[in-house]
Formats: C-alpha cells, structure tokens, sequence
C-alpha cells in the first residue's frame, strides 16, 4: 500500500510499504478515509523527537471503516464507519479504568525505551516515535488499530466524515485542556494558539460555562477563524503586548484557567525567539517555552495553566518562581480520548461544536508531502491539510 | 492509612532483608575513586570511570565492541602527545548526558600552544549527534557516554539519598489491576513468569486504596549471574528478563494479550546514537 513516511528531519517521501496485518487478537484493520496533519507532527519533521527512524510511517488523527477485525474484538464489525483515538488504550488497566488513557500501561511496546526518557512510560500512539510504541501511522491506505474495542468510536450517521475526523485528536485535547485545567462557569481563560486544538479548546470553554474567552495567536486567517466559529475574543501577539493586554481585558485580574496549545516550536516576540536561536546555536536544549512562559506571567493569582502543547524534554528558564509564589496549579497531559470522543460525537451531531471548519486544504496521500510544507508553512491560511488515501 | 502503613512497612522489610549481593562488589570496583560527595567538576567525576568501563570492555567483553577496542592501541599515548578533552554535562529529554569532545588535532605544536581547546567546527550539534560529530572514535564515544549517563544518574541518585545505594538485586515490581485473590498461589502465575520457575522469588501483596495488587519478582542470588555495565552493554542482564516476564504477566491478567509491535521499519544498521539510546532503554525499566 502507499504511505507518507519520514525519511529524516524536513524530508517526507509516499512510498509502498507491506499492508498492515492483524498481530494482536484484539486489532482491527481499518481503511483510512481521512487522515489530517496536526501541529506536533511539525516536531517529528523538525526533527525535536528523538527515536524516529526512516521508514515510519506518520500520521495519528483519522477516521475510516474497519476491513478486518482480530478474533478478540467484540464489539466492532467490518463495515464499521468509525473515528480512532490517536492514543492506544487497553481499556483495563489501572489507568485506562481511570479515565487516564494516555497513560495506558499497555499499550506501549517500547515501554523499557520511554521508561528511561520520562520515568515512566507513556500509551503507545499512533506515528509518534518508537518511545511511544513505533506503530505506523494514518497517512497510510490501511492502518492497524489495536485494542480496537476500545479505541474505536462510531460515528454516528448524521456526523459527517469531515466534522467525525476532528475527534479523533483536535476536540478531545482542546476539550482536555479545559476539563483539566478547572474551567468553571463565569471563568475568564486564555489560550494560546490559535490551531485546531487551541480553537477546540476555547470552544470548550464556553461550552463548560467560560464567561470570557481571549486566543493568542499571530496568523490574522486564525483569529479570523477563531472569532468566526468559536465566537472568542482574540489577540495578536504580533502587534501588542500580550501581558498588558489581558490586564486590560480582565480587570487587572489576568485569566483564571491558562490553556497552552503551541508546544516546544513557539513564535514569541520581544526578542525572545533570538534568544532562543541563540541558546540553540550554542547548544542548549532548543525547546522553546515561549508561550507557557507568558501563560504562567499572565494567570492570575491562584489561577491554573494547562499544557497541551507538546514537549520532550526538560526546557531552561522555566519559571518556576512564578508558579511557587503565585500560588499556581501547572497541570498537562497528552489526550485522554477515549473519555471524551463519545460526548464529542454526540455535540457535533447536535449542531454545538463545529470542527470540519478546520479542513482548510485537502489532498490526495500523493499531495501529501506538499500539505505538509503548506501546513508548516502557514502558505494559503492552512489550518489543517487533510488527506483522502483512496482518494 | 492503614493500608499504606502496611505497604510501607513491608517495603522496610523487603529492603531490610535484602542481602548484600554480589554484583554490588562488581559494581562498587567501577566506582573506585568516586568521591564520597558529588563533584562539581564533571571530567573529574566521571573520566576515570570511563576509562575504567572501556578498560574492562577492552579486557572481558567477547562481541564485536570488545573486539573492536582491542584492535586498538593498549597503552596510553604520553600526555603531551594526547588531544585536549572538553567534557560537559547536559540534559537530554530530562536525562543528564555527558558529551565528549575531542580537540581538533592542529598541524604544529604552536596550535595546540595557541589554545587548549579548539572551537567546535562547523555549527553546535544537536543532543546526541554531538558524539558522531566529534573527532573522538563513535565506539569509544558511544562507551563513554554510556558511562557518563550510568555515572550521571548514579551522582544524581547519590546527592538526593544516600539509602539508595543498595540497587543491586531489587525486587522488580508491576501493580496489578486485579484483586490479590487472582494471584493467590504460584500455579496463578502467567506463562511468562512460570517460565522462570525456581530461578526468581515471587511475592504478591495487596496494593493500596483500589490500586490492585503489587507482584514482585527478583533472581535468586545464585542465579542471577552477570549483571552491570557487561551485561548492559552485551544484553544479556538476567534482570532485564524478569522485568520483561513481570510485563508480560501482567499485561496477560489484565488484557488477556502482550501488544506487539507489528510490522517494523526495514532494518538498517543503527547509528550510534540510536545504539546509545537502545543502551539507555535496556536500562529502562524501574518496577
């Protein structure tokens, strides 16, 4: 079958590779239908993330309909149309029966090699290196889903393919970050980033009650979109003062609930971005914290910062100060899905949360490798660039 | 709290009785000259352990590294003829790492006068690449690194409690989520752990508040052969296949099936980076 694979950092190449076989009982084989590029792919290309491998195939945030089911599935037929969590879930170990997906103890093969990167391992994921399992990603014809009991989720016929493909990733996280970080009715949050998980994630806010949402971004095609779809407040950080600004807005008080939706390759301004080019040229560590820095200066008092986006490592000038004599909450996660998709599904059905707006640009698996630069790029205000494998 | 009184008292206990194995003495040779308290200077802490861990990969290890540092000089080149070292530390996805430099070798002796560490060349290397960049032999890089992350976390281990010294046969340790009932006798184990039979002692213990049940594993001091860096850098660390078995054990009660990775990236050699970091994986694996 076709693929998109990475062949090392800013190379991406669609190439044949072997179809996808069932090797766990539990595994289904589902026909990707369609498949997006999310913002943390960009660290895979950028080459932030270590124990990729040429070959590997990308791609976590899809849908499709299952082709071929092991043995053990049980609850899930072949022609089943279906949206994929883009982590893997066991479904009964501790964690899993804890609503903490991500965190699944069995999920990740590689659990000896991601022990040793952040202590303890995290849930395998689809296309997010071999610490995180290894497993072959979306941009694929087929793709091979284990615990497919557990991590597949009907889509219901009034939701379309489009809006069904955003569930898979985008909403649950953005949807995450505001259920974690405590958003109560009457709140005032700020996001920052202005992607398809920031837009989720203000979404969210309001929905769970947020009296005023403010979303920080620099792209003017995004905060248009923002305002249009999500009905937040934005800001550019391009022309203003960020800090200043969230004062003004919110009675000098600053933002209760903090969401970060940007990750290790933040764009800041006020010469922060050089010093960080800087610090990369002489060799330390390159994530750059950029906006959870500003999102932990500006929260208020007592207040809490949620982070979704993602990071490795260990990041330099973390202020830790800030959070200890404010009287913070810091809390992050990578996406507990699977505790979120079902509810999601049945607000989009119900008309309350849009998500096919995010689909800026669609293309063939062969078109791949383009949308992927346009979407790195920001070229033509992509959003998301959307892949049809069977076109 | 009462749950947790008794699970702590039974981690006292398990540790009290823990004899003093074998392998600590193994280890503890590769520590001679360590200092008692962590140093502040990196290159004194960490190189004679280095040389000491490529000195007995050169004289016991029988694969393809050992052979390889044996193809090379013994003896040590006099000083004024050896490249200046740049040592330091860094972090690498939260783990502290050591990258080593070589000195660029200059033609005259009037530039190894005009300065006693060159400039890297070219732009500063990414994390790892910094080895493959370097003018020091990959092999020997990839070596010493291995021993600068052992090193690393054994300083940072020491600095924050002195009682952990004893990291010679631990119990390895998964929690089960299922009640202790399940493991009641040793004929409950999966196929996994029953495979090692009489060579390992099992113990199982109710987990507190609903957290399941705690099963434990470790080699029986008779059984538990080469351990340390020999067997890390060979792969062959008998502890590594208890902690495999307990996974595996516990992966088999609770979802019926151990995940497999599947279809895998055509092979191709490793590079040595990947190599170091497959090193830092087998040491993975804490339960």
């Amino acid at each position: 079958m076709k693929a998109l694979c990475w062949e090392g950092v800013d190379k991406l190449d669609v190439q044949r590779v072997p179809d996808p076989q069932i090797v766990n009982d539990q595994d289904a084989i589902v026909k990707v239908t369609l498949s997006t590029t999310c913002g943390s792919d960009l660290h895979l290309i950028n080459g932030f993330v270590p124990t990729m491998r040429p070959g590997d195939v990308m791609g976590h945030e899809f849908m499709g309909e299952i082709v071929e089911a092991g043995p053990g599935v049980r609850h899930r037929r072949v022609g089943d149309r279906v949206v994929v969590c883009s982590f893997i879930g066991c479904g009964r170990c501790w964690y899993c029966t804890h609503d903490q997906w991500s965190l699944c103890d069995n999920s990740n093969p590689n659990w000896e090699l991601a022990q040793e990167v952040f202590g303890f391992e995290l849930g395998g994921v689809y296309a997010y290196s071999h610490a995180l399992g290894g497993f072959k990603g979306s941009h694929a014809e087929y793709i091979r889903v284990p615990f497919a009991d557990y991590g597949t989720f009907l889509v219901p016929d009034d939701v379309d393919d489009l809006d069904a493909l955003f569930a898979s990733d985008a909403a649950p996280t953005g949807w995450m970050g505001a259920d974690l970080g405590g958003v109560q009715p009457g709140d005032v949050v700020a996001v920052w980033g202005a992607g398809g998980v920031g837009q989720m994630a203000a979404r969210a806010a309001e929905l769970l009650g947020a009296e005023q949402v403010i979303v920080i971004d620099r792209l003017p095609e995004r905060l248009a979109m923002t305002e249009r779809h999500t009905g937040a407040e934005t800001i550019d950080f391009s022309t203003t003062d960020v800090d200043a600004e969230l004062r003004e807005r919110t009675g000098g008080r600053g933002p209760d609930v903090c969401i970060e939706a940007v990750g290790m390759e933040a764009v800041g301004g006020n010469g922060q971005h050089a010093a960080e080019k800087i610090r990369r040229r002489l060799g330390r560590p390159q994530e750059r914290p950029i906006a959870l820095r500003q999102a932990i200066h500006a929260c208020r008092k007592g207040g809490s910062v949620f982070i979704l986006g993602v990071f490795g490592g260990s990041v330099d000038r973390f202020p830790l100060g800030a959070v200890m004599n404010k009287g913070m909450t810091v809390r992050g996660a990578q996406q507990h899905g699977h505790r979120y998709i079902p509810m999601l599904l049945e607000r989009i059905a119900a008309g309350e949360l849009s998500t096919s707006h995010l689909a800026t640009h669609e293309f063939s698996l062969e078109g791949a490798p383009k949308g992927y630069q346009m979407f790195k790029n920001k070229q033509d205000g992509c959003v998301r660039a959307v892949f049809r494998p069977h076109g | 709290m009462q749950g947790r009184l008794m699970a702590a008292e039974r981690m006292r206990r398990g540790r009290a009785s823990a004899k003093a194995p074998a392998g600590l003495r193994h280890r503890g040779r590769a520590l001679r000259g360590a200092p008692s308290t962590p140093p502040t200077n990196i290159i004194e802490a960490v190189l004679p352990q280095a040389r000491d861990v490529i000195r007995r990969v050169r004289e016991e290890d029988t694969g393809p590294l050992g052979r390889l540092l044996r193809s090379r000089p013994a003896t040590r080149r006099p000083t004024s003829m050896r490249r200046p070292v740049s040592m330091r530390r860094m972090e690498l996805m939260g783990r502290q790492v050591l990258v080593i430099r070589m000195a660029r070798r200059r033609s005259g002796p009037a530039g190894m006068r005009g300065r006693a560490l060159s400039p890297m060349p070219g732009r500063v290397p990414r994390g790892l690449s910094a080895i493959g960049r370097s003018r020091a032999t990959p092999v020997v890089g990839a070596a010493l690194m291995a021993a600068g992350i052992a090193v690393s976390r054994r300083l940072i281990a020491r600095s924050g409690e002195a009682g952990r010294r004893d990291f010679g046969n631990r119990w390895s340790m998964v929690t089960v989520n299922c009640p202790p009932e399940r493991l009641a006798s040793r004929s409950d184990l999966p196929e996994p752990l029953a495979r090692l039979g009489d060579a390992v002692e099992i113990r199982v213990s109710r987990a507190p508040g609903d957290r399941g049940t705690e099963l434990g594993a470790r080699l029986l001091e008779e059984r538990r052969g080469r351990g340390g860096m020999m067997a890390l850098l060979g792969g062959e660390d008998p502890r590594r296949a208890v902690r495999r078995a307990l996974r595996e054990a516990k992966a088999l009660i609770e979802v019926g099936e151990v995940i497999r990775r599947g279809e895998v990236t055509p092979e191709r050699p490793p590079r040595p980076a990947e190599k170091v970091m497959e090193l830092a994986g087998r040491r993975g694996g804490r339960q």
